[in-house]
């Protein structure tokens, strides 16, 4: 099936790319094809497809890259970069102001999945500790109430609602003062579906967020919505403040690529979204990992990180401490950090001369760079620089204040002096090759430092 | 419901007209014609492939047998649209008639993903065929979305079908069975089972759907599609129809300004009708389908 390949040949023709010798304009031109299928396929309006698919044509021709970095690495870069920033960059939860009531209105069309959504946000925040109470402000669809009820009872969650009630306006208003008394941090109102040719209903909702005056509205976008997001996201950021949008049921075959046109037309980011029918399927939005999705690049997260690793530069104070073989504990930890994320470390000690990363090295990045943390943050800044002066009581301190044991303490500093000897050991041949007697592996014979040599 | 795709097909008429065609020149305006179909709903797929009919078309037909490229362009859109709607329609009311005079239910099962409108379809065309003089009874086979039953239960206590409930997360199949024996007993004319929305990509409730299907042995399969729903609803109704076998489909909030492309998306990859369209909140608002009359409003324009 040819949908099923479109994401594949994108895919396919980005690894090409990256094959390539030289990436010429030819090249980018087949790619930017290729992209404006994938992103066709999957939803994308087709005035943003292009739009975005010109910007970075432009850029991949003519940014000027410094020489470490391959053009052809480049370009899955920008193709991410430009559309993470139609997605509004990097997503943040929404704010919930601590010790004050905070009012979230649902808006959406039919059958977007705002009831069930609904339930997800009250599970999520009662999670994490808030007080909730969810107003039912949907008279219209029969079973409103009863489906919010049955979501909300299992998790002690209290619905208010009349289902008798029959004007929406009244019922929220009445509902959420009930609500009121209850000092909740958080009252969800959800409301009846409706969509843009409706004009009364955009009036309704209109009226209902001027009464309501909710701290955020929230649109829900039905994650199979096609070429019609933009318009109908629109008519409601015209009708209310939209502040964040929800994408649902990205746990199907959509791609949510109208999920894509709706922040473009609301400019409200994307914080969660919906990858199933139960109650806990939901999870905050990671642009990276949609729009891989949306590409039909599954490990586009990879990717990214392996043109932002061979990018970034190692800390050129760092690399000079090291090299007067100076190694403390919080470069230790530093180290860790950056083996556990792969690359930089790597390409440090590259610069250095060593080839590869030691296994050991990896295994304690790993597993223990938790604990590393803690342990570090129980130590004072003289212990950190200089471990020599940790000894019983110190140790037995900064177990006591990590909340691990003596002996745990015992075997960090163990490995930390194993790391710290086997540095001092790459010194000093490091050194004698400076010397011009060669032979070291991983240093190519008479191996010396370029005169100009800068970090 | 079709006026924008209308419009905009029309006025790519009259564009490509103006100029003089050749082999040469038609990438462009074929192109052109591709975004046209896309904006309008159209999946990718599908809107490649009625660029390449009509191409196929303009190159095997002499501008002169026609009176100008204008009604050359019109008969190669029409044409292929056509050819991808071209599919045997369902006469619902005779079916039904046919299988009651062998005394038995007519059944229907109604399927789609989640919020596509399933349960108020089933109240519009349980008010068709009460109009048309027919007695229906529903099975309330989507035991899982919380509040199911209750929305189900209300929509028919309004239009007056009875409903045969179990409890939630019993099984669905069995309550569609159930509403089977109950109609054959009571000599009902339709049965209508509801069903719970499901993503194609789940395969236990792909395997489920499987099940009702295999036990009550509908003799009509319809798949509710969203018509806001883009390229997904083609994937949506290609699975359900490998996976579970449909025999028509039903096309709902056409009235939220969608373009009508789903339906040739639809059509395209099921090879099975559109039996309606729903086109609002109210139990009136459903229209049967015909290829004719939307072909027709696509190209009401003066054919040769």
């Amino acid at each position: 099936m040819v949908l099923e390949a479109l994401g594949k040949s994108l895919d396919s023709a980005i690894r090409k790319i990256r094959r390539l010798p030289k990436v010429d304009k030819d090249a980018i031109d087949a790619l930017i094809q290729e992209l404006q299928r994938a992103l066709l396929s999957s939803d994308v309006k087709v005035e943003i497809v292009f739009e975005a698919t010109e910007n970075i044509k432009k850029e991949a021709l003519n940014t000027k890259l410094s020489s470490s970095i391959r053009r052809r690495d480049f370009i899955i870069k920008i193709i991410h970069d430009e559309l993470v920033k139609i997605l509004g960059g990097k997503s943040t939860p929404i704010l919930i102001k601590p010790n004050k009531l905070n009012i979230i209105l649902m808006v959406g069309i039919q059958g977007s999945g705002k009831t069930t959504t609904v339930g997800k946000l009250a599970n999520y925040y009662k999670s994490k500790g808030y007080t909730i109470g969810v107003v039912c402000g949907d008279n219209f669809r029969p079973g409103a109430f009863e489906q919010l009820e049955q979501l909300c009872n299992p998790i002690n969650v209290k619905v208010y609602g009349n289902p008798i009630e029959k004007n929406p306006i009244k019922l929220v208003l009445r509902q959420t003062k009930q609500a009121l008394k209850e000092n909740y941090n958080i009252i969800i109102v959800d409301t009846a579906g409706r969509h843009k040719e409706e004009k009364e209903l955009m009036k309704e909702i209109e009226n209902i967020e001027k009464l309501v005056k909710p701290d955020e509205v929230i649109l829900v976008i039905d994650g199979t919505l096609g070429q019609q997001a933009y318009n109908q996201a629109l008519e409601f950021s015209k009708a209310t403040r939209v502040g964040s949008i929800i994408v649902t049921k990205l746990d199907g075959t959509a791609k949510g690529g109208g999920a894509l046109s709706a922040v473009a037309a609301t400019n409200a980011p994307i914080k969660f979204i919906g990858i199933g029918e139960k109650i806990d399927q939901f999870e905050l939005f990671e642009p990276t990992r949609f729009v891989g999705t949306l590409l039909g690049i599954p490990d586009l997260e990879g990717l990214v990180q392996k043109v932002q690793d061979a990018m970034a530069e190692p800390d050129p104070e760092m690399v000079k401490r090291m090299m007067r073989g100076k190694f403390t504990l919080e470069d230790l930890y530093i180290q860790l950090k950056a083996i556990k994320k792969m690359g930089r470390f790597g390409k440090l000690l590259g610069m250095m001369g060593i080839g590869n990363i030691p296994d050991e090295a990896k295994d304690m990045a790993e597993q223990n760079l938790d604990q590393w943390e803690v342990v570090l943050n129980s130590m004072t800044k003289d212990e950190k620089e200089n471990p020599k002066i940790i000894k019983k009581s110190r140790k037995r301190r900064i177990a006591i204040g990590s909340g691990t044991s003596y002996t745990t303490i015992n075997k960090m500093l163990d490995q930390y002096n194993q790391m710290k000897s086997m540095m001092k050991k790459f010194m000093k041949l490091r050194k004698k090759a400076k010397k011009g007697r060669g032979g070291f592996p991983g240093l190519p014979p008479g191996f010396e430092m370029p005169k100009d040599f800068k970090f | 419901m079709l006026e924008n795709l209308r419009k905009s097909l029309s006025s790519y008429v009259e564009k490509i007209s103006k100029k003089t065609l050749s082999l040469e020149k038609t990438e462009k305006p074929l192109n052109t014609l591709k975004l046209i179909l896309l904006q309008n709903d159209v999946a990718l797929d599908v809107a490649e492939r009625v660029c390449a009919l009509v191409n196929e078309t303009l190159e095997n037909e002499i501008v002169g047998r026609f009176k100008s490229t204008k009604n050359l362009v019109n008969f190669a859109l029409k044409d292929a649209i056509f050819k991808i709607l071209d599919v045997k329609p369902i006469d619902l009311l005779n079916d039904i008639e046919k299988i009651n005079n062998q005394g038995k239910p007519y059944i229907i099962c109604f399927l789609g993903v989640n919020g596509t409108g399933k349960t108020t379809t089933i109240a519009k065309l349980g008010t068709y065929l009460k109009k048309h003089g027919l007695r229906c009874v529903v099975a309330a086979s989507d035991t899982f979305r919380a509040g199911a039953i209750e929305q189900l239960l209300e929509h028919m206590n309004n239009v007056g079908i009875k409903v045969i409930k179990h409890d939630y997360k019993s099984d669905p199949a069995s309550v569609a069975y159930d509403t089977v024996e109950h109609a054959a007993a009571k000599s009902i004319n339709v049965v209508m089972i509801d069903t719970s929305g499901r993503q194609v990509s789940n395969k236990n409730l792909m395997n489920e759907m499987k099940k009702i299907v295999r036990v009550v042995e509908p003799h009509l399969v319809l798949f509710i599609g969203d018509s806001l729903a883009g390229n997904d609803a083609l994937k949506q109704a290609k699975k359900f129809n490998e996976e579970v076998g449909i025999d028509a489909s039903i096309l709902t909030k056409l009235d939220a300004d969608a373009k009508g492309g789903a339906a040739l998306s639809i059509v395209f990859e099921t090879k099975k009708p559109i039996l309606a369209i729903g086109i609002g909140q109210g139990y009136d608002d459903i229209e049967l389908f015909d290829v004719n009359t939307f072909l027709e409003e696509i190209f009401s324009l003066d054919l040769a």
